[in-house]
């Protein structure tokens, strides 16, 4: 009787172990040691075959004296806070107006066709934005009657693809901020309301501070996925994924050392990238986090 | 006052309309293009198309000899597959981590967690080392397998399940259930909603997923459909690119999706903020 429960004692510690096992198993094994080979590989010089070299910090030296890097840097953050701030305001403002008195009983007619960009492929997005901005068959320079060289000057084609990572983002940026906007409740904004303030008072001082963890998680959430941009101005920018340094991002750069057989070079450019991510987020947490 | 709010509701909804059009403009231009010749696209790419056809979509099943078709299914099998072991791997993590106390729980969580802020782009390079060491490039698995164990996902499931009640749990425990039937019959059914909206954003970041699947396989009949369609441009030559052909390709991809968003809409929009639970 003793034997059988302390048996079955055991047996009951190690059900957790049990459970996690596959994701642990998984986990290690195709995320957390590739990116601790990575970590070691970017210290090395190394072709794919024969033997890695041991160089030190050189390929982060290289990489940090290479314009390209830069460039390709300020590239990503060119797209990603040029699209941040009128997605964010975009969805903002149009999760007020849906969640406003007058049309909130029309929100489901309004809420999917908003979110409709999100359903469209990557892909098929960029590839249609292609046409929209195209030059011959293009959209824009068919309606307007001349040729406007969205895809071959170099600013506007950093634009296109601002405005194309617009489209597809605002719609899930509008979910978010609607459903923290339902969670305010409607009782807080009558009170203000027969208090006396204006639709702009109550925004300002009562939905904007209580939407803080919101805003703070979306900021958040975008600027990790902003950074690793690669399909939207490799699609839209090139015919073979090789865009002009002067427009390709930062994933690029990872890329281009892989495919040319720079491992050591690709892995401490990854890491770069983990680093700026890290920086950025610890910035945007001290910015808006607060006292959480 | 009354006509007041009459016009604030008249401006409001015409701000709408204008936001609905935007959003839904270039699916418009997608799939009406689809419908347009070749000639007709040169002329006429903003608008309806007059002599719609849909020899662009027969193009597309006979190009290269049926690749098209081909991996549009590879597409659904590998996002199937690996949104269904994704939340597999997921729940039953996610369940161990919300309702037992076990030694190095809180720690192990945190650390995972914290990786959490690592892309999946950085992976890319040694996952290719040790794919062309394994012989994986240019397979299924290779697809499927890695990134089945994701943070995110893993979170999601565990703070749904720590909502069921304990009681429940330990009233199944004196009926003499053991730890595995109580997962499978008693919380897996009550994380429903969560698994559904993990599914619905998994399926979409797999079926969205360009880069891995680009790096990993030389292959054309083992890739998704997303790496084929940038490619049917240099299908004549580079000058000639075939538009009508890529936006055929494009609806393709598109409209099942969007019928499949029509029907379940509330599930796909309540996967978004479920979603948000992360950070």
């Amino acid at each position: 009787m003793y034997f059988k429960k302390m048996q079955s004692r055991t047996k009951q510690k190690f059900v957790p172990y049990i459970f996690i096992l596959p994701f642990i198993i998984s986990y290690v094994a195709f995320f957390l040691y590739p990116a601790i080979y990575s970590f070691v590989l970017s210290f090395f010089s190394y072709k794919g075959y024969g033997k890695a070299k041991f160089i030190g910090l050189s390929n982060y030296i290289n990489l940090i004296n290479y314009d390209t890097m830069w460039n390709s840097l300020g590239n990503t953050f060119f797209y990603f806070l040029l699209s941040f701030i009128p997605t964010m305001i975009f969805a903002f403002l149009l999760a007020l107006i849906v969640r406003s008195k007058p049309i909130s009983r029309f929100q489901s007619i309004y809420k999917p066709i908003i979110f409709l960009p999100q359903i469209c492929a990557v892909v098929a997005s960029a590839l249609c934005f292609k046409i929209i901005f195209g030059e011959r068959v293009g959209v824009i320079s068919q309606l307007l009657g001349k040729a406007i060289p969205f895809l071959s000057d170099m600013q506007l084609m950093k634009w296109t693809v601002v405005v194309l990572i617009t489209w597809r983002a605002i719609g899930w940026y509008f979910i978010i901020y609607l459903s923290g906007l339902t969670t305010i409740g409607d009782d807080i904004m009558e009170a203000a309301n027969i208090d006396g303030a204006s639709a702009v008072q109550s925004t300002w001082h009562i939905t904007m501070p209580m939407m803080k963890p919101t805003f703070m998680l979306a900021f958040v959430t975008n600027a990790i996925g902003s950074l690793k941009l690669y399909t939207e101005p490799n699609l839209l920018l090139s015919q073979n994924y090789d865009p002009p340094m002067q427009v390709a991002p930062y994933v690029n750069l990872i890329i281009n050392s892989l495919s040319g057989g720079q491992f050591g070079m690709a892995s401490a450019a990854g890491w770069i990238l983990v680093v700026v991510i890290l920086i950025l987020t610890l910035i945007q947490l001290k910015f808006f986090g607060g006292d959480d | 006052m009354k006509t007041k709010n009459i016009t604030s509701a008249i401006v409001l909804h015409f701000v709408l309309v204008i936001a609905c059009l935007v959003a839904v403009y270039p699916v418009f231009i997608m799939v009406f293009g689809a419908l347009k010749s070749a000639q007709e696209l040169s002329s006429n790419a903003a608008g309806l198309p007059i002599v719609p056809t849909l020899d662009n979509f027969s193009r597309l099943i006979n190009y290269n000899s049926g690749l098209i078709v081909r991996t549009f299914f590879n597409s659904i099998f590998i996002a199937t597959t690996y949104t269904a072991l994704t939340c597999i791997v997921a729940s039953l993590a996610g369940f161990a981590f919300a309702k037992y106390k076990f030694t190095g729980r809180n720690v192990l969580f945190m650390m995972l967690l914290i990786t959490m802020m690592i892309p999946p782009e950085l992976n890319i390079t040694p996952l290719y080392l040790i794919f062309s060491k394994l012989g994986w490039l240019n397979t299924y698995q290779v697809q499927i397998i890695p990134g089945i164990a994701n943070v995110f996902s893993l979170f999601l499931m565990r703070q749904y399940m720590i909502t069921i009640p304990d009681s429940l749990i330990e009233a199944a425990r004196i009926d003499g259930a053991s730890d595995f039937k109580i997962f499978r019959t008693l919380i897996l059914h009550m994380s429903v909603p969560a698994i559904g909206a993990l599914a619905i954003l998994q399926f979409l970041s797999k079926w969205n997923e360009l880069l891995y699947p680009k790096i990993m396989l030389t292959k054309q009949e083992l890739m998704p459909i997303m790496v084929i369609l940038p490619t049917l441009n240099e299908l004549d030559s580079a000058r000639s690119v075939p538009w009508e052909l890529v936006l055929a390709g494009c609806s393709l991809v598109t409209v099942p999706l969007i019928i499949v968003f029509l029907i379940f809409q509330d599930k796909f929009l309540s996967s978004v903020t479920m979603g948000a639970v992360k950070g």
